[in-house]
């Protein structure tokens, strides 16, 4: 009875072993296709924007000219201006994202 | 002793009623209001389509919950309560301000109520109201394209062919009622995350699986009446309840009006005085929510008070399903971003796309990567990216496979 009882025992610790192998290895094999679809997803971007580098540059420069000739003053207030921006600007896009979405939800 | 005030436990999900009530004589409001509490990764739009209700039925019930990226653990209403529309109990009635379609059967002795959410016009082509009645039905219809609708795709540089076939591209989904006034139907969909918004062209869309029920149980020429009615007032068990709703269009100051005659005509009747502070209060959160504004009889608080708390399912019905990763698929990146709830929402948004898109959130040392897919071939992902554009107006970029060989 102690001997079928052990026997039991050995095959449940066994096979609760067994299946936390499977999980762990599903894990990785997921992990691992992650990371290899975002490096291709890197290389993409990053053709993608080597093709848009060349009109950026062009605006760049002007930006940069103009950048040089503003004082330090006005571009510290420019960066706190700025920061008020990007929450408003979050906001905006969450309102856009909805908006998007319920015009994509016509026939 | 210490003593220990145990939470009750929530009701299992099949122990409330969804669609089904019976109307008892006499009263005007059906259901019950419930509340859940949400998991990581639930939607409102999914949650609403378990429970049969439509996303603006959850959201107005919800103020301040985002829609797309709610918070784990937050507990929100289902307003599973409805007051019926001020018509006669015969056929199917539609109430457009509120979205709902209520489908009556039997008679005054038992009357039998199913209700399901409704996705209706746009404000440029509004859903009409007045009295019509079912013409024919058809399992499977075929689309016949009108013009108007046409035009609209063609501007977008999407045109569409002159008939679509049934099929998962067809937007009137599997079961369609056509009604006497011409060019209007009763239909599923092809996107049931829009049932509970204003984006048919007049039609009335229905979940897929509400359909289905609404097709087997209406007879031909089961008459049809479409209202408006934004302000709802009802009574069940001595208790008088005000239903308020964003209304539609410019009818709000007309209907408002009516509204209050009805309710000081009440109070005259009733001998009462109501508290107006709280009627405004209800009319100006428009929650769409049956709140008591006053006990008409002894001994019935209790029962106008009580809210249920119900378990979250193990999985949410229709909630779309994402598809695991495949190193030989294509994937288009539609979004890379700082934000991890910005990733979350256009991530779900595209989910939620009809035909679904599937999308899903990488999470980057920097930031994070929205990337659509697996797509089987070159055409099917270009076909999704063309879809985030024109609908969306998103620039994806495509993704070979990950072992891809020029």
């Amino acid at each position: 009875m102690k001997k079928s009882f052990v026997v039991i025992l050995m095959m449940l610790v066994l096979a609760t072993t067994l299946m936390g192998c499977a999980t762990s290895g599903d894990l990785a094999k997921v992990q691992a296709q992650e990371k290899l679809i975002d490096a291709k997803a890197d290389q993409a971007l990053q053709d993608a924007q080597a093709a848009k580098a060349a009109a950026d540059a062009a605006r760049l420069k002007a930006d940069a000219a103009t950048l040089k000739a503003d004082d330090a003053a006005s571009r510290t207030e420019n960066a706190v201006k700025m920061a008020e921006e990007r929450t408003k600007i979050a906001d905006e896009r969450a309102a856009r994202a909805e908006a998007a979405f319920q015009e994509s939800m016509k026939k | 002793m210490k003593s220990v005030q145990e939470k009750p436990a929530p009701f299992p999900i099949h122990d409330i009623g969804l669609n089904e009530f019976s109307v008892a004589t006499g009263d005007d409001v059906i259901g019950r209001l419930a509340v859940i509490s949400l998991e990581r990764g639930d939607t409102l739009p999914d949650v609403a389509r378990h429970f049969g209700l439509g996303v603006n039925a959850i959201s107005a019930a919800n103020p301040g919950v985002d829609v797309w990226v709610p918070k784990a653990g937050e507990r929100i209403m289902l307003p599973l309560s409805f007051i019926l529309p001020d018509i006669p109990r015969k056929g199917i009635v539609v109430n457009l301000a509120t979205m709902r379609l209520f489908q009556f059967k039997g008679d005054s002795n038992s009357l039998v109520v199913s209700t399901y959410p409704v996705g209706v016009g746009t404000k440029e082509r509004p859903t009409p109201t007045g009295r019509m009645h079912v013409a024919r039905k058809a399992s499977r219809p075929t689309w016949h394209v009108p013009a108007s609708i046409s035009e609209d795709h063609r501007k977008k540089g999407d045109p569409l062919p002159a008939e679509v076939p049934p099929g998962p591209q067809n937007p009137l989904g599997e079961s369609a009622l056509y009604l006497s006034k011409f060019g209007y139907l009763i239909h599923g969909t092809n996107k049931p995350a829009s049932i509970g918004l204003k984006a048919t062209n007049g039609c009335l869309r229905l979940y897929p699986e509400n359909v289905k029920k609404l097709y087997d149980d209406t007879p031909i020429k089961t008459p049809v009446v479409i209202v408006n009615q934004p302000y709802l007032i009802g009574q069940r068990n001595g208790i008088l309840y005000l239903e308020a709703h964003t209304p539609q269009g410019d009818s709000g100051a007309i209907e408002l009006e009516k509204t209050y005659a009805r309710l000081r005509s009440l109070e005259k009747k009733l001998e009462r005085t109501f508290d107006w502070k709280k009627v405004k209060e209800v009319k100006d959160e428009a929650r769409g929510i049956p709140v008591p504004i006053l006990k008409m009889s002894q001994g019935s608080e209790k029962e106008a008070a009580k809210t249920i708390e119900v378990e979250h399912p193990a999985k949410l019905y229709g909630r779309p399903a994402i598809p695991e990763l495949k190193l030989e698929g294509w994937y288009v990146l539609a979004a890379d971003v700082r934000d991890e709830i910005e990733a979350l929402r256009i991530a779900t948004i595209i989910n939620h796309q009809g035909p679904q898109i599937p999308a899903r959130v990488f999470s980057k040392s920097n930031g994070y990567r929205v990337i659509a897919g697996p797509f089987d071939d070159i055409s099917e992902a270009k076909e999704a990216a063309k879809r985030l554009k024109i609908d969306l107006e998103i620039d994806g970029i495509l993704i070979e496979p990950v072992n891809y060989l020029y």
